[in-house]
Parts: C-alpha cells; structure tokens; sequence
C-alpha cells in the first residue's frame, strides 16, 4: 500500500469522503435512521432530504475547517468531541459488532474477544503512516456500502409487504431535528485534504469532499429509509435496537443478515478508525501550531491513549451501562452545537439571512434533541463536564497570555 | 519487518486480553434443550439480566423471559417465590 500523498482528484472523490463517511456509516446511524423512519412514515424522507440541504449549506458556510483557524478558548471544542466520541461511540459500537459477529457469523467465538480484536486491528493501523490509515479507511467504507448496496437494490427491487404510511401517533415536534443527528461526523471529510499533493487548493478541496460526502450518505440514508418502510411495519422500526437487522432479514432472509452483519462490522471499523484518524490528525496539528504539548503531536500518543481508554471502558463493563447513551448523546449534541457556531461566526461578519437562520435551526435542533432524549438531566450533566474539560486548557492559555506573557501561545503546557 | 511487528503487537495483546476475560468458568451453564425443557414445563423463571449495549445490540431474545437489572435485586426480587427456579443471562 502506496504511503506517498495521493493526487488531489483521488483525495477528493475517495479517499477525504471516506474519512467523513466513517461516522456516517457506523451501525448506530442506521439505528437512529430506523428509529427516525418508524416514527416519521414517508414525511420523514422529506425531513432527510431538508436536512441534507441544511448541511450543505452548512459546508457551504466553510465547517470542517475549524481546528485550523478557531484560535482562544474555544479552540479545544471541536478535538474534544472528537476524542469523547472517539472514547464513548467507540465503546459501543464495538461491543455492538462484537455481539454481531457471534450472533451472525461465530457463535462460540466471544463477543468480547471480537470487540478487543477490532479495537487492536484500528490500533495497529494507527500505528503507521496517516497516509495508510486514510487509505485503509477508504477501502473500510467501501466494503460497508458493498454490503449495504445489494440489500437497498434488493429492498427496492423486491415488492416489500407493507406500504409506507403515516405513523398511527404523532411523533411530536423534536422529529424535525432527529435527520440532524445523522450527519454528525461529515466534517471529518474537511480533515484529510491537507495531505493532498496541492495544499493550495485545500480549501476547495475541503468544499468539494464535504459536498460529495453529504451527496453519497444523504441518498444512503433516503434509500435505505424507503427500502426500510417499504419491509417492515413501522411500528416494528420505531424504537428498535436493530431496525437495520429486522429490515435486512425481510429484504433477503439469512443472506441480508449476513450482509447486514458484515456492513455493521466494516461500519464500526470505519467508524472507529475514522475518529481516531481524525484526532490525530487534529491533535498533530494543534500541536504543531502549539496549541497542545508537542507530546500529543506524535503520531501514536493519540491512538495510543484512545485505545487504552477504550479498552479500560470495555473491560469495566461500561458498554453494559445505559449511562454509555448518555455520553453518547452529549458528546454528539456538543458535536451539533459546533456546528450552529460556524454560522453563527459567518453572520457576525457579513450579516447575511442564510447563516443567522442555519445557526438558529441547528441550536434549536440541539436543545430539542437533548430534551427529548432519555434522562435529559444526566446528559446535560455531561455535556457540562464535556465542555468544561474542552474550555480548561483554552481559559489557562487566555489567562497567561493576559498576564503578560504572550511567549505561552506558542509553547506547549501541561 | 518494524512496521509488521507495530501492526501485530497491539493486536495480540488485545487479542490475548480479550480470549483472558472471555469467559467465567465459576458460573454454571444449562443448556438450551434442559431451558426449553424446564420453560415448557413452567418450572423456571428467565431472567434476562442483559444491559445496555448488551442488551440493545443482540438479536437474539428469549420469548417470556424477564428483564432484570442487577443492580436493583431489591426491587424485582420480590415478583419471584423463594423456591422458584431462576436461569440467569447475561450474554
């Protein structure tokens, strides 16, 4: 596998889409995608297609470029949700694909033994060059949609036992924002185009990666939301742990479950490898520009302590804990709120309708969606801590500078 | 060679630690003729004691069985008669 630094064109059409495919097309997507499809009927494929839109203009609004030039005490926010779910989201969906492969693959081989072995497989890679890691997690995401494209055609091709219909009850208010939880990671796609071999044109390259990972996993989600209601009654879908399961045996009986098994695994691996890449490459970078100890910028610092977090909250049986939700959801929501802050940034700067209105959606969206979620208080909590822990270093690198001693900006701290 | 033994070290570990904790000899085992056999009868009460992830991510749930956590004992302990026979799981 090649380690030099690829061609622009293959950065942007595969390789950068990719990396912001990886959270994307992590099993916990597809659950949340049930979910939504269940309680939402065929309005919902309306609400995906809106929201597609809204992160468009989201990429448009220049997102996924904010560890390069978001300098003061928020400076650490967007590495920090990245490392949380990096720890949290890795946690469980590695557990999750654990429970997969012995349930649909290998029963006698233990689920744990199988979500240790995934882990170290993504530790090991990220042990090697960037560069080989970006590849890999391009073939990762490939092998997902690989497994997932057979039972969309299928699903589609295939008349399905039910119709779409509306849900019996309403689904309340908050069900606009849930299509906003789906694209959570996409900004990753906006990490990968500095190792292109014209870091002149990176801005547009970023532009143009977010774009065609928006474009490839919103037609995922509307298919695979049609192909769902159209196999399984949405009564069934709707607070389901495993909707995709239940909508893959209908389509294709044991060969969907296997091709189901297989997108869960190849997804929770581009997932997992996806977050770890993107923090050290947001780590590395930050230390670089001496936002962080230059400790933290060698290229296995990261990972390694990522894994050794991640391996102790599996080992402590953190996955079997419901709290694990609730990081999850605070991490994300925290994710979110980022996002409302780039367009909230533009609009102080050019006053136009379009950002003032996505930055209000989308903070909207994050309130509706951490009240609506289970034991809202305990998430707040740790969104809280979440964001303290982010706005530590950055308050302490304010205060020195105020105290006079402008050299701490570019030196590393502890 | 450097970059195999990078790549593989970190893998066996896990591996190593994974195939450690992966099972518990002390518990006992009944299998799933003896329980289909005991639940047809009546006699057992299934207590799925499975949580979180462990729970949500299996396909696999055993019909009329009772979710129960283990931390709240106190609570659901009473629903059962002392001499009723109980089958546990919890993976």
């Amino acid at each position: 596998m090649t380690t030099e630094k690829p061609s622009s064109t293959l950065m942007i059409k595969c390789i950068a889409p990719a990396l912001g495919l990886g959270l994307l097309v992590s099993p916990d997507t597809l659950v949340r995608l049930g979910d939504f499809t269940g309680r939402t009927g065929w309005p919902g494929w309306i609400l995906l297609a809106g929201a597609m839109v809204v992160f468009f203009f989201l990429a448009a609004a220049g997102t996924g470029q904010e560890t390069h030039d978001n300098p003061g005490i928020w400076q650490y926010v967007p590495l920090t949700v990245k490392l949380g779910a990096a720890i949290f989201l890795s946690t469980g969906i590695l557990v999750s694909a654990g429970f997969v492969f012995n349930e649909i693959f290998l029963y006698w081989f233990p689920n744990f033994g199988f979500a240790f072995l995934l882990l170290g497989l993504v530790l090991g890679i990220q042990l090697m060059k960037i560069q080989t890691g970006l590849n890999i997690q391009a073939l990762a995401v490939l092998l997902t949609l690989a497994c997932v494209l057979p039972l969309v055609i299928g699903g589609m091709v295939v008349q399905g036992p039910v119709s779409p219909a509306l849900p019996e009850q309403f689904p309340g208010f908050p069900v606009l924002f849930f299509p906003l939880m789906l694209w959570i990671g996409f900004d990753l796609a906006g990490l990968a185009p500095a190792h292109a071999d014209t870091p002149n044109s990176e801005g547009n390259n970023r532009s143009n990666a977010l774009g065609l990972t928006i474009a490839v996993s919103g037609i995922l989600f509307l298919a695979w939301a049609v192909v769902s209601a159209l196999h399984v009654p949405l009564d069934k879908l709707s607070g389901s742990t495993i909707p995709h399961l239940r909508a893959a045996r209908s389509i294709m009986g044991d060969a969907g479950r296997y091709l189901m098994g297989g997108a869960v695994i190849f997804g929770t691996f581009s997932a997992v490898n996806a977050l770890f890449l993107a923090c050290r490459i947001s780590g590395t970078t930050m230390a670089r520009n001496g936002a962080l100890p230059k400790t933290l910028g060698k290229p296995v610092v990261i990972p390694l302590v990522l894994a050794l977090c991640i391996g102790l909250m599996m080992a402590l049986g953190m996955a079997g804990s419901e709290r694990l939700e609730n990081w999850i959801q605070a991490v994300f929501i925290l994710w979110l709120m980022t996002y409302a802050a780039i367009p909230a940034r533009r609009f102080k700067r050019k006053k136009s309708p379009i950002p003032a209105l996505l930055a209000i959606w989308i903070a909207a969206g994050s309130v509706f969606l951490l009240f609506s979620g289970e034991s809202p208080l305990l998430t707040i909590s740790y969104l809280i801590i979440i964001l303290g822990v982010s706005l530590a270093p950055g308050l302490i690198f304010t205060l020195a500078s105020k105290q006079g001693a402008p050299k701490k900006h570019n030196q590393p701290h502890n | 060679m450097k970059k195999i033994f990078a790549f593989l070290i970190p893998v066996f570990a896990f591996a190593l630690f994974a195939a450690y904790g992966g099972s518990d000899s002390s518990a006992s085992i009944v299998t799933k003729e003896t329980l289909k056999g005991w639940m047809d009868n009546g006699s057992v009460a299934v207590l799925d004691a499975r949580q979180g992830r462990d729970w949500s991510s299996s396909e696999f749930k055993i019909k009329g069985a009772h979710r129960t956590a283990p931390a709240k004992i106190a609570d659901w302990k009473s629903g059962f008669a002392k001499d009723q026979k109980l089958v546990i799981y919890c993976a």
